[in-house]
């Protein structure tokens, strides 16, 4: 320890009335004795003159060590690895019920942006010292110009609802700091290794694996008296595949998996054998027929229903308060935004059969682990169990500190910048046996007038595709859909015969379609879905933003009618040249164990 | 042929630049090591197969393809950086992209041409650098992919130039669209670097902790960095390259701000092709203590008005001042682009510097002195061997650089069709030499700039003595001006003294600029630095010696408003707030 944190820590002692911890959060640490020094100096002394000091002020460090493969046909494409942190300066002036928060400038949309800067690696005291003092005097600075401009623009407005801009919560403090370090050994080794499975065959136009592992260490303290130290850790592997069919249609699919250790993960044997099985399913496809347009039941099985569930109905369980303008016409136009499920909080939104909960602090459900497991959020309000539906019925929606009028605490949900599920459970009062579900789906066949029913087993996943535009993924013509294209879907007769479709789409699923549920199964399975904070603002088929795992638990869910149809929109055109594997080898992939789907 | 396929991750940390400012401010850092890996042949040979299977069906489409070439880029990568004392971060990588030029049409006319109702818009074209593998059959199949897809966007897009020619005005270059040049063939080894990351780590910490000891810098990052490329290019002319080069660099910045809220920069860069070739740590100390005694003094230094008159541009900024008046307008597709200003398009034969002033862009030269040029290479992106393009002679301007673009009167390359990966190639400098047959000492500049003053009835010139970087707008829709962004200048008062000053910017217009350039002196400096324009950042040299100009205009550099920190540094032992009206 350098004379100067002595000092530090001996003036924060005596000056500073921080609540007492119980017990020191990562008890010797170099990086948070620097941010509590810097944070109990800045709350006692940072100060403009005719300004007040700052009544909030929280550090969050992201240290990130990170490593990062891809690989295609046995070749390394990209290896990347880094070591880093970034300092996040939350800095509030005003007060609880009004602050400098939860207000954009349209003249200066980046005001309500966060302080973020990079932050020593080293634990050298002195160096974190001095980053995190200009940071928080940059980020003093900006909440007063914030304050100001919304002072301003207020005067001229009468606000209807008036909800205060921060929610008070019991200071909180977790020590899950371990000695965990990154093992990066097999990352490139793997790639290589699965996406050589996917050699050798002409059907595929491209290939892809991307093998990666990190270990996000989140360092936390607030002027609340808040303190935490928070480990993540992942694994996970991506493997990609693209084929374009004789019509030019493009047609992809993937293996994903992930873990927190690489014992999460199947074995290299494993995984090249599902990367084959994957290859054959996309030659199956590449000759399997379209669906032109159907309206009638679907089944969700499986992976579909997890995605469904974390694609559809998941944004709209997530709240987001829409910041205060300074233009009334932009204010308005931001409105359309606004979560209708705030509006539905008492109101029926699932049948009463079916009811959700969300779970952070469950670490794994029946020995798998679960991604959306944490301890504290990142406003360092511990999570919990949440009741979200209850026998169909919306109870509350996953809120951070941000409150809103319907919400005033949060539930513990933040994860970064919203509020984000962890792990989502689908629970029913009320499920059928495999057999008694497959009745209940001809039985509305029968109702419907159709020849048959369509069964969905896989949806595309934000998790793991390419690019955009690449054949699938969100290019389903100019259509709303939120939903990934169905990458495994059926046509299923009463006589049991089953036809597999070559790409489908959900065009106007929305989460109010979820009352038409009619029944699920008994069983219920979990997997990994993506979930994209950006598409939860409530923008129908919103493209962009980071996409996270969560995990989802869900029986299989029958709905009463729904329309599935071919993407529309122009499919290009075949390759003008063969593929160089052509001549010598014919469209294989159908090898291997598995390869059939089979209901 | 010794191609070497490493599995060991090694990163290409791109080099980065602002890219609106052509050369760029502070160069990032560099030192590099790479580690070795197997040897794999063949790289060259799958390109070639590949691309002439393609060609050979791609050349009998209704639309056919009459030019294919592939280039393949890998980047290894290792930075490690520091701030005031600690380790910041460190990053490595390494990657592999492709870039697939493909023409349908004729060389006359094809997919590429402007699209004059479009424009291109600063950055240019983009095209698809894709990840490629370089294993034989991953190899195949990603060429074999992405031709089809540049095959069907090329088709596309010529029917858009097609219609483009149809309905406006006739272009007034008629040169054509692509120059027929010579097959090329070469190879080299692949450069296999050692990474000695944990010495970095101790070097960042030294190179950065001085900083620490003045309680006015707020930034201060030393970074060492090096970057391994390897490319690979083949094309329908029959050439078929590969050439591998290394780049190491040191780069330190640091910055203050003046009590007037003023943002005050000092950078220092190093560059080399080898680890050998980088200053010793004697040498980038005195550099870091330089930088903090010039930061310190600059907090002080008075601010310079607006003003007109002589000056002294030393080695380096004159260096900066050739790149963005002179080499940006000498670019050749500049003098066909129906948005671009054109300025030197008709002086081919005229006088445009004083006789006494020759320039030179010579890729071939790959160091001088001590000092490695960054702007050094083999063969260009398009194929084309580098050579020395003399551009003015005897004042007199004589040729452009040239890509495969051709210009009327200048029908074939020079070996300067240059770009980073994923971008489409354009003409581009490589290191720009400014020779001067009757050079002045220093005393004698310093001597003519105080008479130039004196004479103007000035009571000083200035010298521009170290600069960050500069840009310029070479189009017609904004002025046709350019900016060179000093970081140390001094005033040069009419009894000889000088006293250093801060807050202007070098600006100008380059016709009017040129014209006053009076003497240049015998003291060469180097800027390494790194360009960035439409076809991305690609490393540069400027080699000039200090320059005397009759007259300069200089503007204030725009300036932050934000106050002063309101605490004082953590741990300091001074008043607790620096500035006035803070409690």
């Amino acid at each position: 320890m350098t004379r100067s944190m002595k000092c530090a820590l001996l003036v924060v002692g005596l000056t500073i009335g921080l609540p007492p911890l119980a017990d020191e959060v990562a008890k010797g640490s170099v990086l948070m004795q620097a941010m509590r020094d810097e944070l109990a100096r800045s709350m006692e002394q940072l100060q403009l003159a005719d300004a007040e000091k700052p009544y909030f002020l929280a550090y969050r460090v992201h240290e990130t060590t990170s490593s990062n493969a891809s690989a295609s046909l046995g070749g390394l494409l990209n290896v990347s690895s880094g070591f880093g942190r970034q300092l996040v300066v939350e800095l509030r002036v005003g007060d609880y019920d009004f602050d400098n928060t939860n207000f954009m400038s349209m003249t200066r949309p980046t005001g309500m942006a966060p302080v973020v800067v990079s932050l020593s690696v080293d634990d050298n005291y002195d160096t974190l010292r001095r980053q995190i003092w200009l940071a928080t005097d940059t980020a003093y600075k900006r909440a007063w110009d914030q304050l100001g401009a919304k002072r301003a623009a207020l005067q001229n407005q009468t606000q209807v609802e008036k909800v205060p801009d921060f929610s008070r919560e019991e200071p909180y403090q977790y020590d899950g700091l371990t000695q965990a370090g990154l093992d990066t050994e097999p990352i490139s080794a793997l790639a290589v290794e699965v996406s050589a499975a996917m050699r050798g065959m002409a059907h595929l136009s491209r290939s892809e694996v991307r093998v990666g592992a990190s270990l996000d260490r989140t360092w936390f303290v607030n002027s609340e008296g808040s303190e935490f130290v928070r480990e993540t850790p992942f694994v996970g592997l991506q493997a990609l595949a693209g084929s374009q069919a004789d019509d030019g249609t493009e047609i992809q699919d993937a293996v994903a998996v992930r873990g927190r250790r690489w014992e999460d993960l199947p074995d290299a044997a494993t995984l090249v054998d599902r990367v084959r099985a994957m290859a054959g399913r996309l030659a199956e496809r590449r000759e399997a027929p379209y669906l032109d347009r159907y309206s009638g039941p679907v089944l969700f099985e499986g992976q579909a229903a997890a995605e469904l569930v974390s694609q559809v109905l998941a944004p709209r369980l997530i709240s987001f308060r829409l910041p205060t303008l300074d233009t009334p016409q932009a204010e308005q136009l931001l409105a359309q935004y606004r979560n209708p499920f705030l509006d539905k909080i008492g109101s029926r939104v699932l049948p009463r059969f079916l009811s959700v909960t969300t779970d952070a602090t469950l670490k794994e459900y029946e020995g798998v682990p679960l991604h959306g497991h944490q301890v504290v959020d990142d406003d360092a309000v511990p999570t919990r169990p949440i009741l979200l539906i209850e026998r169909g019925a919306l109870k509350t929606l996953l809120s951070t500190r941000v409150p809103l009028a319907e919400l005033p605490q949060s539930s513990g949900s933040r994860w970064r910048d919203t509020p984000m599920p962890s792990n989502l459970f689908v629970n029913a009062t009320r499920g059928l046996e495999a057999e008694e579900l497959n009745e209940e789906l001809f039985a509305l066949v029968a109702d419907f007038g159709v020849d048959h029913a369509v069964v969905v087993r896989r949806i595309g996943t934000r998790l793991a595709r390419f690019d955009f535009g690449a054949g699938g993924a969100f290019s389903v013509g100019g259509e709303s859909s939120r939903v990934e294209p169905l990458i495994e879907a059926y046509k299923v007769f009463p006589d049991g015969r089953k036809e597999l479709l070559r790409l489908a789409s959900l065009p106007t699923i929305a989460e109010s379609d979820f009352k038409d549920i009619v029944a699920v199964s008994a069983a219920t399975s979990l997997h990994d879905a993506g979930f994209s904070p950006a598409s939860a603002a409530g923008m129908p088929g919103m493209i962009g933003g980071p996409s996270w795992p969560i995990s989802v638990s869900t029986p299989a869910l029958l709905f009463e009618e729904l329309t599935v149809k071919r993407p529309t929109g122009s499919i290009p055109k075949p390759p003008v040249t063969p593929h160089p594997l052509a001549k010598t080898l014919q469209p294989t992939g159908t090898g291997g164990s598995g390869v059939r789907p089979d209901l | 042929m010794n191609e070497t396929n490493k599995d060991d991750p090694h990163a290409p940390a791109r080099t980065c630049t602002h890219p609106g400012q052509p050369i760029a401010r502070a160069i990032a850092a560099v030192l590099l090591v790479v580690a070795g890996g197997q040897a794999w042949a063949g790289v060259l040979d799958v390109m070639r197969e590949e691309l002439q299977r393609s060609h050979a069906v791609l050349a009998e489409q209704p639309a056919p393809v009459y030019y294919l070439s592939y280039e393949i880029t890998e980047g290894k990568s290792m930075a490690v950086s520091g701030s005031f004392g600690a380790l910041s971060r460190w990053n490595e990588g390494e990657s592999r992209g492709l870039d697939i030029d493909l023409r349908v049409g004729s060389p006359e006319l094809d997919n590429t041409r402007e699209l004059r109702s479009q424009g291109r818009g600063f950055f240019g074209p983009r095209s698809s650098s894709a990840p490629v593998p370089l294993d034989d059959e991953g190899l195949r199949t990603a060429l074999w992919y992405r031709t089809d897809r540049k095959y069907k966007d090329a088709i596309e897009r010529f029917t858009q130039v097609q219609t483009d020619v149809q309905v406006n005005v006739e272009v007034e270059d008629k040169a054509g669209d692509f120059s027929k040049e010579s097959k090329e063939t070469a190879s080299e080894d692949t450069i296999e670097i050692e990474v000695d990351r944990v010495a970095w780590e101790e070097k960042v910490r030294r190179y950065s902790a001085p900083f620490a000891d003045s309680p006015h810098i707020h930034t201060a990052n030393a970074t060492i960095w090096a970057d391994a490329e390897t490319r690979w290019y083949v094309n329908t002319e029959g050439s078929a390259i590969k050439t591998s080069t290394a780049y190491y660099r040191i780069s330190i910045y640091a910055a203050t701000r003046a009590e007037d809220g003023m943002v005050l920069p000092r950078s220092e860069q190093f560059f080399a092709f080898s680890p050998e070739g980088l200053p010793d740590d004697e040498t980038v100390m005195a550099a870091v203590h330089r930088m903090v005694s010039d930061l310190e003094a600059l907090r002080e230094a008075p601010l310079v008005e607006p003003y007109t008159g002589p000056a002294i541009l030393s080695g380096k900024a004159s260096g900066v001042f050739f790149h963005e008046i002179l080499g940006h307008r000498l670019e050749g597709h500049r003098q066909k682009g129906a948005d671009e200003g054109q300025t030197f398009r008709g002086a081919v034969g005229e006088s445009v510097l004083p006789t006494t002033f020759s320039v030179i862009f010579d890729p071939t030269i790959r160091r001088i002195g001590d000092t490695d040029l960054v702007g050094a290479y083999r063969y260009d992106n398009e194929g084309v061997k580098a050579r020395r393009v003399p551009v003015i002679v005897d004042g007199v301007l004589t040729n452009f650089l040239m890509g495969r673009a051709p210009i009327e009167g200048f029908p074939k390359s020079n070996g300067h069709g240059r770009k980073s990966s994923g971008y489409a190639t354009v003409a581009r400098q490589s290191n720009l030499f400014v020779e001067v047959s009757d050079p002045r000492s220093r005393e004698e500049l310093k001597a003519e700039l105080l008479a130039l003053a004196e004479r103007d009835g000035k009571s000083f010139g200035l010298l521009f003595d170290r600069i960050q970087g500069g840009f310029t707008i070479t189009g017609r829709s904004l002025p046709n001006a350019f900016t060179v962004t000093p970081t140390v200048v001094y005033r040069v008062n009419l009894d000889g003294s000088e006293e250093l000053v801060r807050g202007v910017d070098l600006i100008g217009t380059p016709l009017t600029a040129f014209s006053r350039i009076v003497a240049g002196g015998d003291d060469l400096q180097v800027f390494n630095g790194t360009c960035g324009a439409e076809s991305g950042p690609v490393p540069v040299a400027a080699v000039s010696p200090s320059i005397l100009v009759g007259q300069i205009e200089v503007q204030k550099k725009d300036k932050a408003q934000t106050r002063l920190p309101i605490l004082a540094p953590p741990g300091d032992g001074g008043p607790k707030s620096v500035v006035g009206d803070a409690r």
